[in-house]
C-alpha cells in the first residue's frame, strides 16, 4: 500500500474545499449532495459508499462500463430505488426519505418511458395535471415546452409516430415541463444513431443551459461525456475512481482505470528503477523512461501516455534530449481517423504504443520498420499496477 | 413462375380453406338450419322454414332463471377473477422466485385439466369446507375455472408493458398507486379486456363443474339446456343455442373493434 501515497500531478484538486470560490466569487455550495451511498442487492455490492456533489447550474456525467452502478446511483437520487446507507441532499435539505413523487426532479429514461397511450401534448401535460395546474396553465406551459423543443406542430402526434429523435425531445420536455429543481438523464443519447446523437448533445446542452438547469448524466460513452459534461465522475466497481472536470480527466487522470477508459492511448507495464526526489526512472519493455511521480525502487506500475503527446522523432538517431522520453519501436498499423492517424507500434504483453500524427505528415510511415516514438516526460502518467 | 401455374395453386389453396372452414362450421349451421325448421322434431327443414321455435323459446318460463343465474355467475366470477388474476400476473411477472414457472403451470392447471376432474374435486373441497349455498359453491368454481384465462392473457399483456412507465409517472409527481391505475391501467385496458371475454365465455358456457356443483334449485343456462334436451325433442334447444350464438359473436365483434383479434386471442 506504500506505493499508493503516490498520486499523479493535479491530484490537489480534489483536496479542495468544497466551498471553494468560483472564478464570480460567490461561494459555491453543493446542491444535490450524495454522501456515503451504499446500494446492496443481497451478497452483491452495487455501490460502496459513494460520494458526489453537485452545484448548481453544473453539468455532471457519471461515466462507467456497465454494471459499474452509474444507473443505480441515478435510481437513487430520483427516489426511485432505495439504498442501505448514505444520504441525499437537495439545496441542504435532506431529501433521503422522500418518495420520488415528491423530490420533483424530471428524469430522462433511457428508452425515454414515454407513454404511448397518450399524445405528445398529454405526455408533456402529464407532470402537470399532477400538480392540480388549471386547464389554461397546463395548456400555456405544454405549448412554451414543446416549442423550446422544436415540436410545435406535433402536439397532437401519437408517440408512435415520432423518429428516435423527436421522442427524445419530448421525454426532454415532459421531464422540464414540471420545472423540476434538477435533471437526471440516464443514456439518454443511447438509442440514437451516431450523428443525430452528436446533434442532440449540443442543443440539449444549450437547451439546458438556457434554462439554467443542473443536471446529471449517466453515461458509459466517453466522448459524450467530454462534451456534455462541466464534470465527469469516473465510475468502476460501485465506487467513483475520478472527480474532476474534462480536461483534467483527460490529461491528469486520477485512476488506471479513468485513464484507460477515457480514449485509447499508451500503456506499458514498467518496473521502477530509481527513484531522485520528484523524478522516477523506469524499465519498460522497450528501453529506460522517466517520470515525474514519486514510487519506491522495485515497484510494478502502468505507465500511460495520450496519444497526442506522442511525437514521432525527426531524426531517427537515438540521441537524448533531457526533458523528452524515447524509445525505438517497429510500426505495426496505420489507423485512418478522418482528421488525424493513430500509430500502432509493436508491443508486448497487455501494452499498447499509439501515437496520433496529422494526416499530412509527408513522412513515409511504412509498416515493419522502426520509429523512434517521443513524448514530454511531463507527459507521462504512471500508476500503480 | 408459369401464371397459369400460380391462379392453380392459389385456387387449389382456397378450396382447402374453403373446406376447411366448413368442417370447423358446419355444426354451427346445422344447429342454425335446425332452428329454423318448421317439423317439430329436431331435424332438418324438410317442409319449410319457420320462426315458431324462436317464439317458443322467449314463452318458456324454464329458461329465464337458469339464463339470468348463469349471467350473474359469469359477471361476478370474472370481475372477481380480474382483480385476483391482475394481482397474480404482476407478482409473477415482477418477480424472479424458485419454483415461480411451476406457480404459473399451477395456477394455469384448470384450463387444462378435465372439467369432471375440477368438478368432482371442488364438490368434495366445497362440502369439506361446509359451504353448502349452491350459488356461492358455483361461485367459488366459476372463479377457479376463470382465473387462469385472466392470469395467462394479463401475463402476456404485462410481458409487454414497459414498468419504466409507472417510474416516469413516479418522479413526475404520483405516488405509486396512482401511478400504475394512470399508467398500467390504460396500456393494459386490451389485455384486461380480451381476458374479461374469455373468463366470461369460459364461465357461461361451463356445463362439467355446474353438474357437480350446483344443485336443483341453482341451475345455470347450459344444465338447463341439457335437462330440456333430455324431457323434449323439439328444435328449441337449437333456437337457444343460435341465440347464443349470436350474443357470442356480437360480443366478439365489439371486442375486436375494440382491441384487436391479435390480442383478444393472448399473443
Amino acid at each position: 500500500m506504500l506505493e499508493r501515497v503516490t498520486k499523479p500531478r493535479g491530484s490537489d484538486s480534489t483536496l479542495q474545499n468544497p466551498l471553494r470560490d468560483r472564478a464570480d466569487g460567490r461561494k459555491s455550495e453543493a446542491f444535490l449532495e450524495l454522501e456515503g451511498i451504499t446500494r446492496r442487492i443481497g451478497d452483491l455490492t452495487i455501490l460502496d459508499h459513494v460520494s458526489l456533489s453537485v452545484e448548481e447550474g453544473q453539468f455532471v456525467s457519471l461515466l462507467g462500463p456497465s454494471g459499474c452502478g452509474k444507473t443505480t446511483l441515478l435510481r437513487i437520487a430520483s427516489g426511485l430505488a432505495p439504498c442501505e446507507a448514505g444520504v441525499v441532499r437537495l439545496a441542504g435539505a435532506d431529501i433521503t426519505g422522500v418518495p420520488a413523487h415528491r423530490r420533483n426532479m424530471g428524469v430522462v429514461f433511457q428508452n425515454y418511458a414515454l407513454f404511448p397511450h397518450l399524445s405528445v401534448a398529454e405526455n408533456v401535460a402529464f407532470g402537470l395535471k399532477a400538480q392540480r395546474r388549471d386547464r389554461a396553465a397546463i395548456s400555456s406551459i405544454v405549448t412554451e415546452c414543446l416549442n423550446m423543443v422544436q415540436l410545435s406542430g406535433f402536439a397532437d402526434r401519437r408517440i408512435s409516430s415520432l423518429s428516435g429523435g423527436q421522442q427524445q425531445r419530448v421525454a426532454v420536455a415532459r421531464a422540464l415541463a414540471v420545472r423540476p429543481k434538477l435533471v437526471l438523464l440516464d443514456e439518454p443519447f443511447s438509442a440514437l444513431d451516431r450523428k443525430l446523437r452528436e446533434l442532440m448533445q449540443i442543443e440539449l446542452r444549450r437547451l439546458l443551459r438556457s434554462v439554467n438547469m443542473t443536471a446529471v448524466f449517466v453515461t458509459h460513452d466517453q466522448d459524450e461525456a467530454l462534451v456534455m459534461s462541466d464534470r465527469i465522475a469516473v465510475m468502476n466497481g460501485g465506487r467513483i475512481e475520478d472527480f474532476s472536470d474534462p480536461a483534467s480527466i483527460y490529461s491528469r487522470p486520477k485512476s488506471l482505470f479513468a485513464f484507460d477508459f477515457v480514449g485509447l492511448s499508451t500503456r506499458m507495464a514498467a518496473r521502477v528503477r530509481a527513484a531522485d526526489g520528484e523524478m522516477v526512472t523506469l524499465d519498460t519493455n522497450y528501453g529506460a523512461i522517466r517520470a515525474k511521480a514519486k514510487f519506491f525502487p522495485g515497484t510494478s506500475v502502468v505507465v500511460g501516455v495520450r496519444p497526442e503527446s506522442m511525437k514521432l522523432a525527426a531524426d531517427r538517431s537515438d540521441s537524448s534530449n533531457e526533458d523528452q522520453n524515447r524509445l525505438k519501436l517497429p510500426l505495426t498499423d496505420v489507423v485512418f481517423q478522418g482528421s488525424k492517424r493513430h500509430l500502432h507500434f509493436a508491443a508486448q504483453e497487455a501494452d499498447r504504443v499509439v501515437a496520433e500524427v496529422n494526416p499530412t505528415a509527408s513522412e513515409s510511415l511504412e509498416t515493419g520498420s522502426d520509429f523512434i516514438v517521443s513524448w514530454r516526460i511531463q507527459d507521462t502518467l504512471v500508476f500503480p499496477a | 413462375m408459369n401464371p397459369g401455374f400460380t391462379t392453380l395453386k392459389s385456387l387449389a389453396r382456397g378450396l382447402w380453406l374453403a373446406l376447411a372452414l366448413l368442417i370447423v362450421n358446419a355444426p354451427l349451421i346445422i344447429v342454425l338450419l335446425v332452428s329454423l325448421s318448421s317439423s317439430p322434431i329436431f331435424d332438418l327443414p324438410r317442409d319449410g322454414l319457420s320462426l315458431r321455435w324462436y317464439e317458443k323459446l322467449f314463452q318458456l318460463d324454464s329458461i329465464g332463471r337458469p339464463l339470468l343465474t348463469s349471467l350473474w355467475l359469469a359477471v361476478s366470477a370474472t370481475s372477481v377473477s380480474l382483480v385476483l388474476g391482475t394481482a397474480c400476473a404482476l407478482g409473477l411477472s415482477r418477480s424472479r422466485f424458485a419454483g415461480r414457472d411451476l406457480l404459473v403451470t399451477i395456477v394455469l392447471s384448470p384450463m387444462m385439466l378435465p372439467g369432471v376432474v375440477i368438478g368432482i374435486a371442488l364438490l368434495f373441497y366445497l362440502r369439506a369446507l361446509g359451504i353448502t349455498n349452491s350459488f356461492l359453491s358455483l361461485f367459488i368454481a366459476h372463479v377457479v375455472i376463470t382465473l387462469p384465462y385472466i392470469v395467462r392473457i394479463t401475463l402476456a399483456g404485462l410481458s409487454l408493458f414497459d414498468f419504466a412507465l409507472v417510474d416516469a409517472a413516479r418522479t413526475l409527481g404520483y405516488p405509486p398507486v396512482t401511478a400504475v391505475i394512470k399508467v398500467l391501467v390504460p396500456n393494459m385496458a386490451p389485455s384486461f379486456i380480451s381476458a374479461a371475454v374469455f373468463a366470461f365465455l369460459a364461465s357461461f358456457d361451463n356445463y362439467a363443474i355446474a353438474l357437480f356443483v350446483g344443485d336443483v334449485y341453482t341451475v345455470t343456462l347450459p344444465i338447463q339446456i341439457i335437462n330440456y334436451l333430455s324431457i323434449s325433442t323439439d328444435p328449441v334447444v337449437a333456437a337457444i343455442s343460435v341465440t347464443l350464438l349470436l350474443g357470442t359473436l356480437v360480443s366478439l365483434l365489439i371486442t375486436e373493434r375494440l382491441v384487436g383479434l391479435q390480442r383478444l386471442a393472448g399473443a
